[in-house]
């Protein structure tokens, strides 16, 4: 069948902020032998095709103009949601700068056929179980890349993330500990984000505030996928906890001495690489997908896609 | 070699617009067996080959001319890449400024044909690399439903033909590399019938070479504007003046573009290779580190 991820709602650098949510959903279902597109279409594809969009609706009428497609098109359209966020995270939910994020999001799911969401963040509130599945982050080969040979690797510490005061803290901390650390910022091109990764000893998770409750299963994913040594953020007790394995995950304030600790380890780059296959050994995006799509309005598209 | 790419201070819109540059000198150089850090941080002593931007230089503290040689010494070596057509640029309201950046720097490398603004000066060719290759070409003709692409800056050149193409009933959209990532850029180009490339400005001398490798690595029939001749890509394109492009267009989509662009991309694949494309550009930088 046809998926297309619809991404006109995103903001300019929000497209490179989502591309490792997205990556590897198109490189698993594209693996799943479904055709998949992206991009900002004028006139979207009717049923069978299901529309994708990711949550992020941040104004006023952010979402009419896709509510007015679902009404028009009398049930020949379907149209999907991709929800990232933590229904209950004040720091996203309630942002003054978006004020209307959460509102419209729950104006929004009634309307949705499909809902998939990579954090259990509330949304079994609001949703009804048919519609709703939850993925888990996995392996996918279409997204494998290798890192530079040890000696070649000139950043001791990557934060994958944005840079806020909480985060800013530790890095200078690292710095004083004599390490070199860099960060990606958020939204550099693909290439450059996979080039400072692959020159990187420790990949750091670090979420972005105390208050945070789910750790980012995509950034955790997209590192392990370069074979990256990652060092995350303990404390996340829910089902994205499964991921942990695969880290060198300690409490926060343990992160600086783990970090000087694996920098100076001979085989740091090679526990990456470990985790890495056991990762590859051990999960799959295209099962992960396979079991989010086992829903009803699956059967029918899949059905209605193979009678066209 | 160890070519480091100083873009630390760019911007993100800058370094999301360089994207078709630097991708494939990225690449290329790293295919040709040199070092290549993407985003450094700060400047590198020889024997690196420093490569900074001509538009991340443009700061109105210090001067652009001097910024990049204060900052890394006297002693390193620093190429400039221009990556807008340079003679459009001199002709325009930043000439002097350009003037005056290479008289800082060790070489320049431009991305097309030029006017000679340094002694050590080499133009950047584009050719194929596994990793430039678009990862969502629709091979199937019939899925290939993207119309067509003005691939490039926006501005009242391309709109002009966009409105024209769709009073001919194309659809016309525009991409470029600073409005999406590549994993949406590739999707479009890769679904298109049609990639069409003009230039940014009319007084430059070329279409913007690495436009149209981006569209023709996707899988995509490329009509360029007037100018195209000039670039060694040439025989993997349709040139035709500005005002002739819709009709172009239009006669290409109902005339087997959607293959066409497929059966381009095999012979551009056979036939060019990133990392030779850069053997002048990599001389020209390797005999700049040795001459200071």
């Amino acid at each position: 069948m046809h998926f297309h991820f619809q991404l006109a709602n995103h903001y300019f650098a929000g497209l490179y902020r989502i591309d490792d949510i997205v990556s590897p959903m198109l490189w698993g279902l594209r693996a799943l032998g479904h055709r998949v597109t992206t991009g900002i279409l004028p006139n979207l594809p009717a049923w069978p095709s299901a529309v994708i969009l990711l949550e992020y609706f941040d104004r006023d009428g952010a979402i009419d103009e896709i509510v007015n497609w679902k009404r028009g098109a009398a049930g020949r359209a379907c149209l999907g949601l991709v929800c990232t966020e933590d229904l209950n995270d004040a720091l996203v939910m309630e942002d003054p700068k978006f004020p209307r994020r959460r509102k419209n999001l729950l104006q929004l799911l009634p309307y949705c056929d499909f809902v998939w969401t990579i954090i259990p963040g509330g949304y079994e509130e609001h949703v009804a179980p048919e519609r709703l599945s939850f993925i888990d982050y996995g392996y996918v080969e279409a997204l494998r890349r290798d890192g530079w040979p040890a000696a070649k690797r000139d950043i001791d510490v990557l934060f994958y993330a944005t840079i806020n005061e909480r985060r800013r803290k530790l890095y200078e901390s690292l710095e004083r500990q004599g390490l070199r650390v860099a960060a990606t910022r958020g939204y550099l091109p693909d290439f450059v984000r996979f080039n400072l990764m692959s020159r990187s000893k420790i990949v750091l998770d670090v979420r972005r505030g105390d208050d945070v409750r789910f750790t980012s299963p995509s950034r955790i994913a997209a590192a392990l996928q370069v074979g990256s040594t990652v060092v995350s953020e303990f404390f996340d007790t829910s089902r994205l906890g499964a991921l942990y394995p695969y880290t060198e995950a300690v409490e926060f304030a343990a992160i600086e001495e783990r970090c000087v600790a694996l920098a100076r380890a001979p085989d740091v780059v090679e526990r990456g690489r470990a985790a890495r296959e056991r990762f590859k050994a051990e999960t799959s995006m295209i099962e992960n997908l396979r079991r989010a799509m086992d829903l009803p309005v699956f059967r029918k598209l899949i059905a209605d896609s193979h009678a066209v | 070699m160890l070519f480091n790419i100083v873009l630390v201070g760019s911007t993100t819109e800058r370094l999301a617009a360089l994207d078709d540059t630097l991708r494939p000198l990225f690449f290329g150089l790293r295919a040709a067996g040199h070092g290549v850090v993407s985003f450094g941080r700060g400047f590198e002593p020889r024997p690196a080959i420093n490569i900074v931007v001509a538009d991340d230089l443009d700061g109105a503290d210090r001067g652009p001319a001097s910024r990049a040689r204060a900052e890394a010494g006297s002693t390193a070596c620093i190429g400039l890449l221009c990556p807008d057509d340079v003679d459009g640029t001199l002709a325009g309201s930043r000439g002097a400024e350009l003037r005056q950046l290479v008289k800082a720097v060790d070489f320049v490398w431009t991305c097309g044909p030029a006017a000679a603004v340094h002694e050590r000066q080499a133009v950047i060719s584009f050719g194929f690399d596994p990793a430039l290759i678009g990862s969502r070409i629709e091979r199937e003709p019939a899925r290939r439903d993207g119309g067509v692409i003005f691939y490039g800056e926006e501005g009242s050149r391309p709109t002009l033909l966009a409105d024209r193409l769709t009073a001919g009933g194309a659809s016309a959209l525009f991409a470029r590399a600073s409005h999406f990532p590549d994993y949406i850029v590739g999707d479009l180009l890769g679904r298109a019938g049609v990639a069409a490339v003009v230039r940014r400005d009319a007084r430059d001398r070329t279409p913007p070479a690495m436009r149209i490798a981006k569209a023709i690595c996707n899988g995509a029939t490329v009509v360029a504007e007037s100018g195209a001749a000039d670039l060694s890509l040439a025989p993997y394109l349709t040139e035709c003046a500005y005002d002739d492009i819709p009709a172009r267009c239009l006669a290409l989509l109902h005339d087997g573009a959607a293959r066409r662009g497929v059966e381009t991309l095999e012979r551009y694949r056979r036939e060019t290779n990133m990392a030779d494309a850069l053997t002048a550009a990599v001389r020209v930088a390797e005999q700049a580190g040795k001459g200071r």
